[in-house]
């Protein structure tokens, strides 16, 4: 019962095609769930349904602490959505771009500085983020996942384009989320191999 | 709690807006420059008398003063569309209104804000009559803000099309202001009372702006569905 | 009486559906073209033809049967669009959009008739091709926010998405049409104080009215008639996927 985000019986059309059909999870405080599909499969149409950017869908989608029944743009989520374009500015440095981010804006400047430490960034904290590789870049996306605590982090393909220094990042701070009550709900088109629960999409056609 | 917290997220829209376009000086250089150049142009046309030119003044800047705010629009929501953030602000429990509204001032304050100062430049190279100078800046203040707001609209309508496209939808929807502007100007050559253009301009910006920002809300959601 | 308020709202539903929309054009598209070819032709005849002389104008005037209509029509669509545009946007009626971009092309063709037959009109009677005066003005910038609707449905692929960017663009521009036409006015009286019209209408007796209203209905109808028309192609088009259509025209199963 302490889920933090259900869906029941989820379908979505999408000019006329079928994207997906009978789609049911639930995630619970401090457990992932990884969601995989081929390029074409729906990932982001799901992720963008969940969010209530779709208006166009069947089904029930609760995201726990509302009203059952209200329609999902209306709901008040508790999450940190990081779309497939990871949203980091080339014009801001490392610093501004964790302060100016909807997490990050009312951290403190010891609270970013640990953030960029911990994903090894911390000698580039003033360097613009245009001269940085994209490993780096991609970095910096994952500290701002430690600015603020969000009950479900919605990261759309983490593991694309990263080497496994990266991937082995990401796992780390995954699980010290977990471990605080967080839950990641992640996409990809591949099976990354993580221990956590799996949500084929092509099957559901 | 809540209010202080939505302050504090148009707070940090705004500056981080200002921040990139203030890094790039091209966001700021380009609609004065164009400005300048606009202005230059009718005198070189249409040849350098004094008396010509003095009375075609307040008709040229305002039309360049339009043609530049209009022509800087295309960046307002085009780079947070691609790079995602767009979407983060959506997501954000606070109201897209505010969203809209911080783009706004920002586009304003880097392209309306110069073009405000430049006029001012642009009246001397111009021959504009004395004493007019203060009507038109207020004018122009009222104006080019509105013209930031109907801009925010045509950019969130052709989000991802040329910017051409979104001055064809805007520009017939700004010829009130022109009308109005250069009446202003008109009246304040002949020593007339203009505060009655004055305040329906005004009325128009006090409108437009929950109006207009709610509609380019609307516009904005429409990409995504 | 309430059966008849039934059977009126069953039928406004059942319009709302572009599959029955389809049925019902198909079927009453020849009666209608009929009717709005014969009173068309019926008003201009009469009109041109046999209306008497207008005492100041001489024979001239007569183009204000084409003129007047014409003007008229382009005034009233652009509000009928803003209705439909604020349908679309309220209650996300497909029909609604469908209907706002094609009365579109016709707006603007009704318009364009207007500002030529106006300048058609002033030749003669002020000796120039074209003048600023505050009802040609307006409609020059009437033509215009055709076009920009025109525009921007016609960039984006999308079409259920061009009908919405659309439909904004409608509700802003009829909010926006009272404060054009009063600041057009209050230009055109700054800047010369005697005011004129160019098509100022001759003062009209019942001769001149009847065919006169003749004419608008004629043009009520024609419009009618052809939005009808573009709005089967409309439909038809957007919704050849469908079984309805596959049905229609391949008379197979999709």
């Amino acid at each position: 019962m302490s889920y933090i985000l259900k869906a029941k019986d989820l379908n979505c059309y999408r000019s006329g095609n079928t994207i997906f059909q009978g789609l049911n999870f639930e995630i619970d405080s401090g457990s992932n769930i990884e969601v995989i599909g081929s390029n074409g499969s729906g990932k982001t149409s799901f992720l963008r349904i969940l969010l209530g950017f779709i208006p166009d869908y069947e089904g029930l989608v609760h995201w726990s602490g509302n009203e059952e029944n209200i329609d999902v743009r209306y709901q008040e989520k508790s999450c940190f959505y990081q779309g497939h374009q990871t949203g980091i500015k080339p014009l801001l440095s490392v610093y501004e771009n964790l302060k100016f981010s909807s997490s990050g804006f009312s951290s403190s400047r010891a609270l970013i500085h640990d953030s960029a430490i911990r994903v090894g960034l911390e000698n580039h904290l003033n360097t613009p983020a245009s001269e940085l590789s994209a490993g780096q870049k991609k970095r910096i996306a994952i500290a701002r996942w430690l600015l603020k605590d969000f009950d479900l982090y919605l990261v759309d393909e983490p593991f694309t384009a990263l080497d496994d220094e990266g991937c082995d990042l990401i796992k780390a701070v995954m699980s010290e989320l977990n471990k605080k009550g967080s839950s990641f709900l992640i996409t990809g088109h591949r099976n990354s191999l993580l221990d956590t629960e799996k949500l084929i999409l092509d099957d559901l056609k | 709690m809540k209010g202080h917290n939505t302050f504090n997220w148009f707070k940090l829209i705004l500056t981080r807006d200002l921040t990139i376009a203030f890094r790039r000086s091209s966001s700021y250089l380009t609609p004065l420059i164009f400005f300048l150049i606009v202005i230059t142009f009718f005198p070189l046309a249409l040849g350098p008398q004094e008396s010509l030119i003095s009375s075609l003044a307040p008709g040229v800047i305002w039309i360049s003063a339009l043609l530049s705010s209009l022509l800087a629009v295309e960046g307002i929501f085009s780079e947070d569309d691609r790079d995602g953030t767009l979407d983060q602000y959506f997501l954000s429990n606070e109201p897209p209104f505010l969203l809209v509204f911080s783009k706004v001032l920002c586009h304003w304050l880097i392209c309306g804000a110069p073009i405000l100062l430049a006029s001012i430049l642009g009246s001397f190279m111009l021959f504009l009559p004395n004493g007019v100078l203060v009507p038109l800046l207020m004018s122009l203040f009222l104006g080019t803000f509105f013209m930031s707001l109907l801009g925010a609209l045509g950019a969130a309508l052709s989000l991802g099309k040329s910017a051409i496209l979104s001055t064809i939808i805007v520009l017939p929807f700004s010829i009130p202001t022109l009308l109005m502007g250069t009446s202003i100007m008109t009246l304040a050559i002949n020593e007339q009372d203009y505060s009655g253009y004055l305040q329906i301009m005004g009325a128009m910006l006090a409108v437009g702006v929950p109006g207009l920002c709610i509609l380019t809300v609307e516009a904005i959601l429409l990409r995504y569905e | 009486m309430n059966k008849f308020w039934f059977l009126i709202k069953n039928w406004f539903i059942a319009m709302g559906s572009p599959p029955s929309f389809y049925k019902w054009a198909t079927t009453f598209l020849p009666w209608l073209g009929i009717l709005a070819f014969l009173t068309f032709s019926l008003g201009l005849v009469w009109g041109i033809g046999f209306a008497p002389s207008d005492y100041k104008q001489g024979d001239v005037y007569r183009i204000l049967f084409i003129h007047v209509p014409s003007a008229i029509l382009g005034q009233s669509i652009y509000l009928m669009m803003a209705v439909f545009g604020f349908i679309s946007l309220v209650w996300r009626a497909k029909i609604a959009g469908m209907l706002l971009i094609s009365a579109a092309p016709l707006g603007a063709g009704f318009t364009l008739v207007a500002l030529v037959t106006g300048s058609i009109w002033g030749k003669p009677t002020w000796g120039t091709w074209w003048v600023w005066d505050a009802r040609l003005t307006s409609t020059l910038i009437l033509f215009f926010l055709y076009a920009a609707i025109i525009a921007l449905h016609s960039s984006l692929d999308n079409k259920t998405k061009a009908d919405r960017a659309v439909s904004i663009l409608s509700v802003l521009g009829i909010a926006i049409v009272p404060i054009i036409k009063k600041s057009v006015d209050w230009w055109q009286t700054l800047h010369q104080p005697s005011t004129f019209s160019l098509t100022s209408s001759p003062s009209m007796t019942a001769d001149m009215y009847q065919p006169l209203l003749m004419c608008v209905v004629g043009f009520y109808l024609v419009f009618i008639f052809m939005l009808t028309n573009s709005l089967r192609a409309e439909i038809i088009s957007r919704e050849k996927g469908r079984n309805w259509a596959q049905k229609q025209f391949f008379r197979r199963e999709k």
